[in-house]
């Protein structure tokens, strides 16, 4: 501890205000977690289950079906349509093929539309995964290189959305379907069924 | 010096001449960024939906492709880069763009540089000024005088707390300045020194005071470190519920590298718009990736160029066929097969078409198709057909 040691660290010059010290602490506290905040949301980035699109329009779909036929959306106005965007390749898609097809029957007599997105697929290994299953008795539009796919904002397979009558996005799953999520809703959008 | 200065002033000019030179030539090239090029500009600010952190033009993820399509398609339609970008945060939202909009939390990230960087230097600035400023004035500090007074009487005896040390340190800076002759200024500098060091030494509370003093340093160093880690931990976490579920089947893909030379084959068309073989040759290409819309439209060009193009007609007519429009298909297949009646293709499509709408002769056509292509890739499949009954 020598006088001449001191130099370069020589303490800083009279601090002034005796309340200095702790702005100084809050200020470089709240830079901090400024910076934490902007890390996390840059890091974040959009949670996939929440799209820009619930509440909003449905995006158009309109297309060629692994049938062949002609596909427009708009001419399901008024009515409940599950929008399922699916691939042979693609494994949970295999997964909740049942569920799929199971739905229908119990609530397509209560007015249910179902309509396939198939993205970057084969046909014939599309139709013959859907042979597979009992060949789903709805349409699919074929997306060859998935444009009708990211059309929908969607962010990996299996995405399905749910549109309401007014032609309004109301739901979105993410990855596999399960029944509670056709449950909770689907099915209160339908009317009840008949006698 | 005034020499001097005039040549740094002259480099100074060239300096920025050069700059400014630069900047116009890299503004304004020679030539206009072809379409290629203003795609991948484009593509390389938008987010892959399916992997954080990565463009579109870097991702080779299942819909990274399609999204540079809808890029090229948007462009050449004429929307601006901006409306593109518009388009996927519309879908996937502020987040699809790789720079942040400013907006919300994005203009904190455009901001906190502008503001910090000056700031920052302004600090810097004024804190190296004021450790000079009392050279400058000469104005002895009293408190300095005061200690140094007691303390050459004895009657200071700073204590072995830290501000006590500080102290000591500062008289034996002073009192060393005094003794090597040491210049006004490093004298007045231990002087500014000494009078804080009194200050501090003084002010503090005498009992307990000294962890009262030595806590909010390492209060402040312990929050850092604890706000630090729990932002990590959460960025994390955060990261690890998005790639959820849905993440899994991203990797080789069927038919993932579609229609090579696309849009080679898009610009093409554009240099040279009447160039029929051009629109064909990318409507073939448009048909081989399955845009059979837009593989129609090219055909469509290229028979306004040149309408009697048999060739191109059994082209669009066997999209007409596979997109579910056989009945318009028909009579064209029919006038074609009429006039090439040797032609294998031809008759393929024609066979198709007439099955699919369940006439009675398209058994006999196919059954030709046979007789003249017997090695045919199709001719299995055609056969597999005439044997059902």
């Amino acid at each position: 501890m020598t006088a001449l040691a001191a130099g370069p660290e020589a303490p800083s010059p009279p601090a002034g205000r005796p309340g200095r010290r702790m702005w100084r602490t809050l200020a470089l506290l709240m830079s901090v977690a400024l910076l934490g905040l902007v890390l996390v949301s840059r890091l974040e980035g959009q949670p996939p289950a929440r799209s820009v699109l619930l509440d909003g329009p449905a995006p158009a779909l309109q297309g060629m079906t692994l049938e062949g036929a002609t596909f427009d959306l708009d001419d399901w106005r008024g009515q409940v349509v599950l929008v399922n965007v699916w691939a042979s390749w693609c494994v949970p898609c295999r997964q909740e093929q049942p569920l799929l097809v199971a739905s229908y029957r119990e609530l397509a007599p209560r007015g249910l539309q179902i309509v396939g997105i198939n993205v970057r697929d084969k046909p014939q290994e599309a139709r013959a995964f859907l042979q597979e299953f009992g060949q789903a008795p709805w349409p699919s539009v074929q997306d060859p290189d998935g444009r009708q796919a990211v059309d929908w904002g969607t962010f990996a397979l299996p995405e399905t959305y749910l549109v309401d009558g007014s032609g309004t996005v109301v739901a979105k799953a993410v990855g596999e379907l399960d029944a509670a999520w056709i449950q909770q809703n689907v099915t209160p959008l339908l009317p009840p069924a008949g006698p | 010096m005034s020499r001097r200065r005039l040549g740094a002033a002259l480099l100074l000019a060239v300096a920025l001449a050069v700059a400014g030179l630069g900047l116009a030539r890299a503004a304004s090239p020679d030539r206009p960024p072809t379409l290629q090029e203003r795609v991948d500009a484009v593509a390389a600010t938008i987010r892959c939906p399916t992997c954080q952190g990565l463009s579109i033009s870097d991702s080779p993820s299942v819909l990274a492709d399609g999204s540079r399509q809808i890029v090229e398609q948007q462009l050449r339609e004429g929307r601006t880069p901006d409306e593109v970008r518009q388009y996927f945060v519309d879908r996937y939202g502020p987040s699809a763009v790789l720079s942040p909009t400013p907006a919300g939390a994005g203009l904190l990230a455009w901001l906190l540089p502008a503001v910090a960087l000056p700031l920052g230097g302004w600090l810097g600035w004024r804190r190296l000024r004021r450790r000079s400023l009392p050279a400058a004035e000469g104005e002895p500090d009293p408190d300095a005088a005061v200690a140094l007074e007691s303390f050459l009487s004895d009657a200071l005896q700073p204590d072995g707390t830290p501000a006590g040390e500080a102290l000591r340190e500062a008289l034996l800076v002073r009192v060393a300045a005094e003794e090597d002759g040491l210049d006004a200024g490093a004298r007045s500098r231990a002087d500014a020194r000494l009078g804080a060091a009194h200050r501090r030494y003084t002010r503090r509370p005498a009992a307990g005071g000294r962890a009262a003093r030595s806590l909010p340093r390492r209060a402040v160093t312990v929050l850092t470190v604890l706000a630090l880690l729990a932002g990590t931990g959460a960025a994390l976490a955060v990261g690890v519920r998005t790639r959820g579920a849905g993440d899994l089947p991203t990797g080789d893909l069927p038919g993932a590298a579609a229609a090579p030379g696309l849009s080679q084959l898009v610009a093409a068309t554009r240099e040279r718009p009447k160039d029929p073989q051009g629109w064909v040759a990318l409507g073939r290409a448009y048909d081989a990736s399955g845009e059979l819309a837009e593989a129609l439209r090219a055909y469509d060009q290229a028979l306004t160029l040149r309408p009697r193009a048999d060739d191109v007609q059994l082209l669009r007519a066997s999209i007409l066929v596979r997109g579910g429009s056989v009945g318009e298909a028909l009579p064209v297949l029919t006038d074609l097969a009429a006039r090439h009646p040797d032609d294998p293709d031809t008759l393929l499509v024609l066979g198709n078409a007439q099955d699919i709408l369940g006439r009675p002769e398209a058994d006999a056509t196919l059954r030709r198709f046979l007789e003249l292509a017997p090695d045919a890739p199709a001719a299995a499949v055609v056969r597999e057909r005439l044997a059902q009954p």
